[in-house]
């Protein structure tokens, strides 16, 4: 059954699929948290709160987005509301840049998966999400704009400044 | 278009944004240049590279088992409580307002149930009446005359209970209700005018309740001129359940109180500091003290005994009624501290249930005079005179 349909029947009291729908969309929204907030407790609270935002106002849903992206949008604003929460972005600007120190530049190897891994983790929480969303959930630009509220220009932008960070950490093969 | 621009377009040929056109021109620009072509790979490998590692990071996020069940759960559990519902409820005007007013009548009824002072008063005066009911029975027993009176002027004499009862539209268990039916007690009870109005139409003795707070004040009250031999002996009276207390309330009755008189007490200050007997006989204990406007009157009793402490402010009468009182027969002189104390004995009636004699000891210190009255032997007496400080 389309995510629509189950959307129409949950709006019209079927908690079957309501339940349908979190069983599609739990464990990618966990993962998709998990992403943000990383080492930080209280992932499957977030995604119980965005779910339980998403059955109280499922009524309201117009339907003008998908609702994977609808859902989406909640969990983001959740993991944002978990950070400020903690404060944990304050910490994290400090130690998280977008900019690899000049010094390590050379010395990462194409191999080195954990040192793409280091410069993904040492990415803000924001562009951490974009990559998430875009590589690990497979939204398009747009969606991925939606999900976030902001322009199509920024999510491009953070996109291109990744792999252009990556780009400068490996050795290029010519195919 | 040159490789610069083709090369500005390679990040959104990756993100597939571009237009149809666009994307035709970097196709074939790429196929003939090597450049370009060399640059593309590069992004494009860092592409693949970061989709992958971005992909494994999130395959490797272990799922915790049964989270969607979980959800379940906890939206199951909103729909049983309800929440939603009963908040919205809860925030309609109507029904908060409602349920403020409940709570504070309820605050309120505590209130004056519990701390009010004046609630407070009135049941301390319902105890020390329940205490001593014997009082006006034998009091009127005593006062044969003034029943009929006393009757018609009911409102003002009757226990608070009979008051409650009395008014009407009285819900037993409306405690506000109650509480002000108590406050309309406490003010019939306002000493000027309702003990006034008793004393005038009792003749020859009358029943003093002990809850009349007022009338007892004034009846304690030092007087001058002719209630003041009365007022003194009042003194010599045990205070409760005795024949011996009623016959001295007749004697002072007999002398009406004027409205002059009972202004000045009521204006006048009870800034009065009570002496403490620093002897006590056997077992004694304070049971009531009252505060009068020129005077501290003390009772104590000792098991079936009783004495009492009488202080007042000496006027130049007082000194009158010592040298009347040495004249009288049965008077021996004591020395009280170095003052003169005058020390008479009286015998109660055997109609009384306490028959016996009462020792009074009477003397002035400075601007004071002290009486000292109880049916103990007149060595304590002495000794409580004594030790007063």
């Amino acid at each position: 059954m389309s995510d629509e349909n189950l959307v129409l029947l949950s709006q019209s009291g079927d908690n079957e699929a309501f339940s349908q729908l979190i069983q599609k969309y739990s464990a990618d929204a966990y993962r998709t948290a998990f992403m943000v907030l990383r080492d930080c407790d209280g992932v499957e609270d977030v995604v119980q709160e965005s779910f339980l935002t998403c059955y109280r106002k499922i009524k309201s849903f117009r339907m003008e987005s998908s609702f994977k992206t609808w859902l989406y949008r909640i969990v983001v604003n959740r993991c944002y509301d978990r950070l400020r929460k903690l404060n944990r972005e304050k910490e994290t600007l400090k130690k998280m840049s977008l900019h690899i120190r000049p010094g390590h530049e050379v010395s990462y190897s194409i191999e080195s998966k954990l040192d793409l891994r280091k410069i993904v983790l040492d990415l803000k929480p924001e562009h951490r999400l974009v990559l998430t969303l875009y590589y690990g959930m497979d939204f398009g630009v747009q969606k991925v704009a939606e999900i976030l509220d902001i322009p199509e220009g920024t999510v491009k932008s953070r996109l291109h400044a990744a792999r252009n960070m990556i780009k400068r950490s490996l050795v290029v093969k010519p195919l | 278009m040159s490789c610069e621009q083709i090369q500005a377009l390679l990040n959104d040929y990756l993100n597939k944004t571009l237009s149809e056109k666009e994307e035709l021109l970097v196709k074939r620009h790429l196929e003939k240049c090597a450049s370009c072509r060399s640059e593309y790979y590069n992004l494009l490998h860092a592409d693949k590279a970061l989709r992958q590692v971005i992909c494994e990071m999130v395959a490797e996020i272990d799922v915790p088992h049964g989270l969607s069940v979980n959800i379940e759960r906890t939206i199951a559990r909103e729909n049983r409580t309800g929440p939603s519902g009963l908040v919205v409820w809860l925030k309609t005007p109507l029904v908060a307002a409602a349920l403020l007013f409940v709570v504070m009548a309820a605050v309120l009824g505590a209130y004056q149930n519990h701390f009010n002072p004046f609630a407070q008063k009135q049941v301390a005066r319902q105890v020390q009446d329940e205490e001593r009911p014997a009082d006006g029975v034998l009091s009127q027993v005593d006062a044969g005359n003034s029943t009929v009176k006393e009757k018609e002027d009911a409102p003002a004499v009757v226990s608070p209970s009979n008051q409650l009862e009395a008014l009407p539209d009285q819900g037993p268990k409306e405690e506000e209700q109650e509480s002000i039916v108590r406050q309309q007690a406490l003010a019939l009870k306002e000493p000027g005018e309702r003990a006034s109005k008793n004393m005038r139409e009792i003749q020859g003795g009358q029943t003093v309740e002990p809850i009349e707070e007022g009338a007892r004040q004034e009846l304690n009250a030092p007087q001058s001129g002719e209630g003041e031999q009365g007022d003194f002996f009042v003194t010599s009276a045990p205070p409760a359940g005795s024949g011996g207390a009623a016959a001295a309330n007749s004697r002072i009755l007999n002398d009406e109180m004027s409205a002059e008189k009972r202004d000045a007490i009521d204006g006048s200050g009870l800034d009065l500091v009570p002496v403490k007997p620093y002897y006590l006989p056997l077992g004694a204990v304070p049971v009531n003290v009252t505060s009068t406007a020129g005077g501290i009157f003390q009772e104590y009793q000792a098991g079936d005994r009783h004495f009492t402490v009488k202080q007042t402010r000496l006027g130049a009468d007082d000194q009158e009624l010592v040298k009347k009182s040495a004249q009288v027969a049965n008077v021996d002189v004591v020395d009280i501290n170095g003052r003169q104390g005058l020390m008479e004995k009286s015998q109660l009636g055997q109609d009384d249930h306490h028959a016996g004699t009462v020792t009074t000891l009477k003397w002035r210190q400075d601007d004071w005079a002290f009486v000292v009255s109880g049916d103990l032997p007149e060595e304590e007496i002495i000794k409580i005179s004594k030790s007063l400080r």
